[in-house]
Parts: C-alpha cells; structure tokens; sequence
C-alpha cells in the first residue's frame, strides 16, 4: 500500500486481530491431530490440546494395525504416475492451442466443462472401463485415472505460463529451422519450467489427495491409497484416536514436506494459472 | 543470398484483406525498407516472405523457385525482430548456434562461425552471458549476430531499432547497413520512420492500405512523389498543403493569394510546398509576406508556422532565432511547388 | 499478429506440416478427455434410460423410469437441495474471510513466508485427514472443543456435532472453510497485487479514505475477478464428498446427504447402476443451471469496464 494511504490505530488493532484469530484456525487442527498421535487413550479422552504423558507407542501401534507404509507408497506412486501421464499429455496440448492456435476455442471449452461436471460422473462408466482393460485395482489403473482427472486443471494452469512467452520467441526458432516438436521441447520447455514444476506438483497433490476414485477403484492391499486407508479406520468398531491420528499425520508427510519445500512454487502456480 | 521476387501478393484475416495484390522485386543483395503508417500492411508482407503468415494468394519467389508454400522452417531466412526474441535460457553463444544446430552443422562449423560474427559484433566478451545480462545494444547485436552466422538466403527486420534510445538507434543503423554492406545479403527491412528508411535503404517501398504506394530510391521519393500520401510521409519536417484553383501555372488560393508552379494543371488542385524550400524573400518568383503564428526552435534550425490560404504552412531556417518575427518575407521557386490532382496524385512538370 | 486461420491452404506443405504438428500435440488430450468425460456421458444417458445393477448392465430400456424414480421414490431432490446450499453458502463466506485476509496481508510487508506456509497447509491437506481432523476436535469424547466447553462449564453434556441434526451441516461447513479459505486468499491476494496503484493514489488525493477507496475504488475494480474465485469455488464445492463421507456420512438422518454422497450411495452401496445414472444427469444439468446465472454476472462485470 502506498505512503498516502494511512490507517487509523483501532483498523490496524481489528486487522491484527483477524490476522492473528484466521492463523490459529488454520494451525489447530493440524497442531491437535499432532498432539493427538501422541495421546494414550485416557489422554484423548480429556480433550485438552497437548498430551498430559506423551507416548510414542501410537505409531508403531499403528503401523502393525494398518499397512501405513504400503498405504502411503501406493498413493505416492500413483501420484508420480498420473503427474507424468497428465504433463505428458497437456503441455504439448497446451503449446499447440496457445502458440499454434490449434482449437483454441474448442479445447478450452471442453477443458473447462469437463472440470465443471463433478467427478461422481465418471466413476461408474471408468469402473467399467478399468474392468474391461483388467487394470481395477492396480496402482496403473488408478494412475490413469487420476491423469486424465487432472488434465482440465494442468491445461489452466500451463496456459498462462505459456502465454506468457513472447510469439516472437517461437516465430524465431522456427526461421532458426526448428521444427513445432523442436521448439517445443529446445526452446518452450526450458522457458516454462517453473510452470510446469508447479503444475506436476499441484497435479500430485490432488492425485495424492483423491479419495472417490481411490476409494472405488483400488481395493486390496498392493494398491489401495493411504486416504481410502484412513478412511476405512473410521469405519471399525473401537477406533483408537491416537492411532488414527500417527497414521493421518504420517499419511500427511509427504504433502507436507512438498508444501514446505516449494511453497513458492505452488503459490505462484495457483495464482498465475488463475488469475488472468 | 537470393533475388526476392513477389508476385501478385495477396493475404486476407476472413474477409479483411491486409494485401491486395502486391507486386515487387528484390535484387541480390539489395537493402529494402518497408515504411508506412502502422496497419498499412508492411509487418504483415515481411511475415509472409518469412513464412510465418501463410498467403492467401500470389506467391513469393527467391531466385525464381516459388517458396510461398513452404513453412518457416524452410526458407533459409535470418529475421531479427523488435524485441530481439533472443532464447532467454541460452547464452549469447548458444544463441547463435541454435539455427546452425538445429541444421546439423559440425561443431568446429560452428565455432568458426560464432567466432567471426562475434568478433565482427564486438560481442565476444558476453558469449557466455545470458541476453538478461545484456543491454538493448548488445542485445541488438546478438540478434544480428543470430541473423549473420546462418549465411541464410536473406535478413528480414521487424522495426529491430525501435526499442533503442534516440543516440543508439542512429549509431546502430549506420553499423546494420555497413555490415549488410560488407555481407552482401538481401534485405527486407520494416520500420515506421522515414529518417530511418531514407538513411538506410537502397530502395524504400512505401505502403498504405495494404497497397504499394510507390517504390523507388530516397532521392526519388523527395523529390518526385507519386501521390499526396508519400509526399507528405517522405522528408521531416512534413510537407505543408495548400489547396488552390489552378489555370496553367497560374494557383490561386482561397485568400486571393497566386502563386505560379512550374507545373500546369486546371481546376482543384492540392499544393504542396516543403519546409525547407522557402527562401528569403529577396529572390525572384512568388513572394509572399506571411504573419507567424508560432515558432519553435530546434538547435541548428527554426521552424516558424504560419497560415496560407486554407492551410498551416511550416517554414524551416537555418540558426536558431529566440525573438519571433512578426511577419516573414519569403519566396518559392515554381519547381519547388508539386501540384496534385483531386485524387491526390502529383501533376508530372 | 494471432495465429492464421489455415482453411485455405489445403495443398500447402507449410500449413500441413503445421496442422500435421497441431493434430498431434492435441489428439493426446483430445483423446483423454474423450475417456474421462466424452464416454462417461455417452454411457451414462445409456444407463440412465435402462435397467442396470453394477454386476450387470443394460438389462432393458425403461424409458423415463429411472429419472421418474429419482425425482419421487429416492431422497435425491433433497440432496440436490442440500448440495447447492453448501456451495453457495461456504463459497461466499470463504470469499469474505479470504477477501479480508487477504487485504490484511497484502498490507504486511515481512513475515511473508511463514505466513504462507501456514496458509498452505490447509489447502494441501488430504480432504480425508481433514475430516479427521475436525473429527478429533468436534468429537463428543475427547474432542478439544468439547473439553473446553465443558471445563469452562458453558455446557454440562458433550456435544455431538456430528450426529446433531441442526449442527451436522455447519459442522461440515466449518471443516470445508479450514480448508479452502486458503486458496481463496492466495487468488485474492494475487488480485490486489494486479490493481494499479495510480488509481488508488488517485482517490486518495482526492481525500478518500482507506475504506472508501476500498469500497468504491478497489472493490469494483476486482469485482469480476473475485466472481472468477467464486465462480471455481462454487464449482469445486458442488463436488464436495470427501467431507461428507468421513465426517457424517450423510447423517445424522439425510442431514448432510448432498447430491454426489447420495449418487455415490446409490451406485456403490445399493448398486442401482441405471438409477444413479439418471441422477448424476439430472445433477450435471443442476451444477449448469447453478453456474450459469454467475458466469453471465461475470461477463456483464467484464463487459462494463
């Protein structure tokens, strides 16, 4: 904001304090279901926000209760997988329809409408499908899924990084001799690959995070994802919180740490595909 | 290094048409600008030459082979474009070599070539700098440089000076045509400015409408424009117009004024008179006393404004003269006095 | 310049190696969006008009049977209700808080990455664990709200958020406002940056006052961009069922049954394939009457600048 814009004490105070009330929301139930991994059952019981005896005895218990581990490689894999299957596909997609002009009213509309129509759509017609090509229940399966799930999304976002480079860069590699693939991949791939990094990475986060698919498509222990697992632990008759909990905050790792890794990446992937 | 030849050119976006027929030939090793007011079509003919816009009738040829139907990636062409459109992720080295790649040149090829552009250019210290590192000049140069290693069939330029300051754009014309010059190749270049076409072109091709106006050398174009319209685009400051009642050499103004042109016509007629043409009123023929409404002073010269029958009349003098005259006693030799018809095309003497 | 149109050139070699390169960059998607949405559809009008169980499908055609059963027999309509009520409402609360937070923080000048992270983790936290969280806080027995409440003596009983039939929506609310709110102030704030500071220093001059240049200045010049938000958000709320699943499970009652959760229900645990089919159509169709009214005040807002 600028120097002529001045602000009275008391907004500045009602701004702090909104500040300071929306980052205790966001951090609670995060910092509870931590402190709950670590709580013996009495302990959970109190419903107070730190542990009165901490115990560590939560995740070991948990992991021989439910395969935690197993669970969260399945959804890494199938994470990757369908990050490559939906770059694969949508970058030239998109430098075809931004640079060449190819479709570009038709592609972005059934990009767009696809994404509108709620996922509950396909489920039944892909349980089908996956029925016929024998890859239900398999990390692949699933993988394929997902990738195609989160085209429309990878489109949107790869567009404006795309668009973002100048016509002229193209134009000139192409009198250089290059031919479209060429140019594509010498010279566009290297010029959006802060895009494309953020689009994989939000493509695997909602991958990882993907429960109606996963939950319908994979069901024995080889592929079955680690949300359709913390799921299924809500559905036994004594739950334990402190185990669901070690095993919610370990299935939580790996989104973590990428948050934490390439926060700026991510933000600016979320805003620049968005806003245009 | 090619002869441009092109025939019957024709491009249309749906049914506005940006070309309507053009015609004109480019010989080996000719330096031609494209001028002309934005939207009269002269980036959209070099972007077809270059096969980035595709031609909707007419064809293009280079040493009489037609090329009009063939991609970008073909023609053999060097273009630098106005934002240099320099690989952003590649060094200035890389850059160069990219084109030279990309037709499986050898490597030691490659070297020799970056070498002698880069020595040529004066660019051999930042070869291994990215063009961020770079300023607007030796950006400039790199894209020439880019254009140069290719020995490609000819050099297109899309008004490449026009994001330089005033004092570079002119030393970097004088260095484009010097090393165009010491190259020999063919070149098409585009620019809005008519000081930067009459100093640099062998030939300058005047558009508008996407319609060749007239084509001819900058001598030419100053002193025999074909039509009001590149009368009044050719030379700075502009040419003033007058309009008038002709009867032989005999013009007389909506003020009463006469004034006699060594060129005959009758009935309305435009005249167009250039700043710089007007005399002391010592001299001989058409004498006029003009009131001066304004006056600017720019360094070496004065351009005072005065109002002449119907129109604003622009007067240049050499020395620069910081009390405004009154009046100004001046004269006009009859020669120097073009007359155009009323569908603005210039009476020949 | 934009990209010809390269109709005519049939015969040109330029133009084909073009179109040969633009067919081939697209047919991937083309073709994958054809799998995830275009074959879908297709078979899901099949099914909607036939008799199908998930074991077996297309057992024969019955008309209208399955819409006309969706629409009396099931509690779908309520569902569909239920669906466009929470997305409506979470999206324009979500909007507000976000607006404001990001107001807030668009005024802040250090402290930026860890604010960031803090933001981030909501919005990257698997949905299931989110359910779970909340479900930890809202618990009747040992859940932290509870604990405080009745520590504080403001109640004497547990609170059951989740199996109370007033309390159950909100509740639900509340988890899907933790985790959204989020991006909501990471697009919101990405707005802000983008608005010219000249026309605020403007007004300013013209001695308005913070709020006021917000209200009257800023705020009509993002207001299309802040429908785009609520446009996605709305969008992305009507396909709400993670939540749902883990927390309440429709419950307690049909409380919390919204529209996909019922589908879902009628697909995958009564395996009525031909009568889920005719409700996910009639929802398709629900989410397009929903949207559209928002995207037309979207374009006559883009229209008027």
């Amino acid at each position: 904001m600028t120097a002529s814009v001045q602000d009275t004490r008391t907004d500045r105070l009602i701004r702090f304090g909104f500040l300071a009330a929306m980052l205790i929301f966001f951090a609670l139930p995060i910092v509870y279901l931590f402190s709950t991994s670590f709580k013996t059952p009495d302990d959970v019981l109190q419903g107070r926000l730190l542990p009165e005896a901490a115990t560590l005895k939560n995740y070991p218990n948990a992991f021989a209760h439910v395969p935690v581990l197993r669970m969260i490689w399945n959804s890494v894999a199938v994470a990757l997988l369908s990050g490559v299957i939906t770059l694969v596909i949508a970058v030239p997609a998109t430098y075809a329809t931004i640079k060449l002009g190819a479709f570009r009213r038709t592609v972005p509309n059934i990009t767009l409408a696809s994404y509108a129509a709620p996922p509950i759509i396909a489920l039944i017609p892909l349980f089908y499908l996956l029925q016929t090509a024998q890859l239900m229940d398999s990390i692949p399966g699933l993988a394929l899924v997902h990738g195609l799930m989160n085209l429309p999304v990878a489109f949107w976002l790869l567009k404006s990084f795309v668009s973002d480079i100048p016509a002229e860069i193209d134009e000139a590699a192409w009198i250089d001799g290059a031919g479209y693939w060429h140019t594509l991949f010498a010279v566009i791939l290297p010029l959006i690959f802060p895009g494309i990094l953020a689009t994989a990475l939000i493509c695997i986060i909602l991958s990882y995070n993907e429960f109606l698919f996963a939950s319908a498509l994979t069901f024995s222990e080889a592929s079955r994802t680690i949300t359709v697992g913390m799921s299924l632990f809500q559905g036994e008759r004594l739950v334990n919180f402190g185990q669901m909990a070690a095993a919610s905050f370990t299935g939580m790792v790996p989104i973590y740490l990428i948050a934490f890794l390439f926060q700026k990446h991510l933000v600016g992937g979320l805003t620049q595909g968005s806003i245009k | 290094m090619v002869s441009i030849n092109i025939q019957n050119l024709e491009k249309h976006y749906g049914k506005v048409k940006a070309l309507h027929g053009l015609n004109l030939e480019i010989d080996d090793g000719e330096f031609i600008v494209l001028v002309g007011p934005s939207g009269c079509g002269k980036s959209t003919l070099l972007r077809c030459v270059a096969g980035l816009n595709p031609i909707s009738g007419g064809d293009i040829l280079f040493d009489g082979t037609p090329v009009g139907h063939l991609p970008p990636q073909e023609r053999d062409l060097s273009m630098v474009f106005q934002n240099y459109a320099l690989y952003p992720h590649l060094t200035v080295a890389q850059n160069l070599a990219f084109g030279l790649k990309v037709r499986k040149t050898s490597a030691e090829e490659i070297e020799k070539r970056v070498k002698w552009a880069a020595d040529i250019l004066a660019i051999t210290p930042y070869l291994d700098r990215r063009p961020r590192a770079l300023s607007g000049g030796q950006r400039q140069r790199v894209a020439m440089g880019r254009a140069m290693v290719k020995h490609s069939n000819a050099f297109l330029f899309d008004e490449p000076l026009s994001n330089l300051d005033a004092q570079l754009r002119v030393q970097m014309r004088k260095e484009i045509r010097a090393l165009q010059q010491r190259i020999g190749v063919t070149s098409i270049y585009v620019t809005h400015d008519q000081v930067e076409a009459m100093t640099m072109g062998d030939r300058i091709v005047v558009m508008k409408d996407g319609r060749i106006e007239q084509v001819g050398s900058p001598a030419e174009l100053y002193t025999a424009p074909r039509t009001r319209f590149v009368a009044g685009f050719i030379g700075s400051p502009q040419m003033s117009f007058v309009t008038a009642q002709a009867d032989g050499h005999q013009m007389t103004l909506s003020d009463g004024t006469v004034l006699t042109s060594a060129t005959a016509a009758t009935g309305a007629v435009t005249l167009g008179i250039r700043p710089e043409h007007f005399l002391d009123g010592t001299s001989e023929a058409n004498r006029l006393t003009l009131d001066v409404t304004t006056q600017q002073v720019v360094g070496t010269s004065t351009s005072y404004f005065a109002t002449l029958g119907d129109g604003e009349i622009e007067v240049i003098r050499q020395g620069s003269d910081t009390e405004r005259p009154a009046t100004l006693a001046l004269g006009i030799r009859p020669e120097h006095i073009m007359v155009f018809d009323k569908d603005d095309q210039r009476i020949a003497a | 310049m934009a990209t010809p149109p390269a109709a005519s050139f049939g015969s040109d070699r330029g133009a084909n190696q073009r179109k040969r390169a633009e067919w081939s960059m697209t047919l991937p998607l083309m073709a994958g969006l054809a799998i995830f949405a275009g074959y879908p559809l297709v078979y899901l009008v099949l099914l909607a008009f036939s008799r199908s169980d998930l074991g077996q499908q297309f057992q024969g055609f019955v008309g209208l049977e399955n819409f006309d059963w969706a629409l009396s027999g099931t509690n779908f309509s309520g569902s569909v209700g239920h669906a466009i009520l929470f997305a409506l409402i979470v999206s324009l609360v979500q909007l507000a808080l976000g607006l404001y937070l990001a107001v807030i923080l668009s005024k802040i000048v250090r402290g930026g990455r860890w604010l960031r992270t803090i933001v981030l983790l909501p919005l990257m936290t698997p949905p299931v664990m989110v359910g779970i969280a909340w479900k930890l806080i809202l618990n009747p027995s040992g859940g932290w709200l509870n604990g405080i409440l009745l520590r504080t003596g403001l109640i004497d009983a547990p609170i059951s958020f989740f199996g109370n039939h007033d309390l159950a929506f909100p509740a639900i609310m509340l988890a899907d406002t933790w985790q959204w709110t989020p991006l909501i102030v990471i697009l919101c704030f990405a707005i802000l940056q983008g608005v010219p500071h000249d026309v605020e220093e403007a007004a300013a001059l013209d001695g308005a006052y913070p709020k006021r240049i917000f209200w009257t200045v800023t705020l009509p010049m993002i207001a299309p961009a802040l429908l785009s938000v609520y446009l996605l958000r709305v969008i992305m709320a009507l396909k709400t069922f993670d939540l749902v699943y883990t927390l309440t499970f429709g419950g307690p009652g049909n409380a919390t049954n919204i529209a996909t959760f019922e589908i879902w229900k009628t697909a995958l645990r009564e395996f009525d394939a031909g009568l889920a089919a005719a409700q996910t159509l009639m929802f398709a169709i629900t989410v397009s009457v929903v949207t559209l009214p928002i995207v037309l005040l979207h374009n006559h807002l883009e229209k008027r600048r």
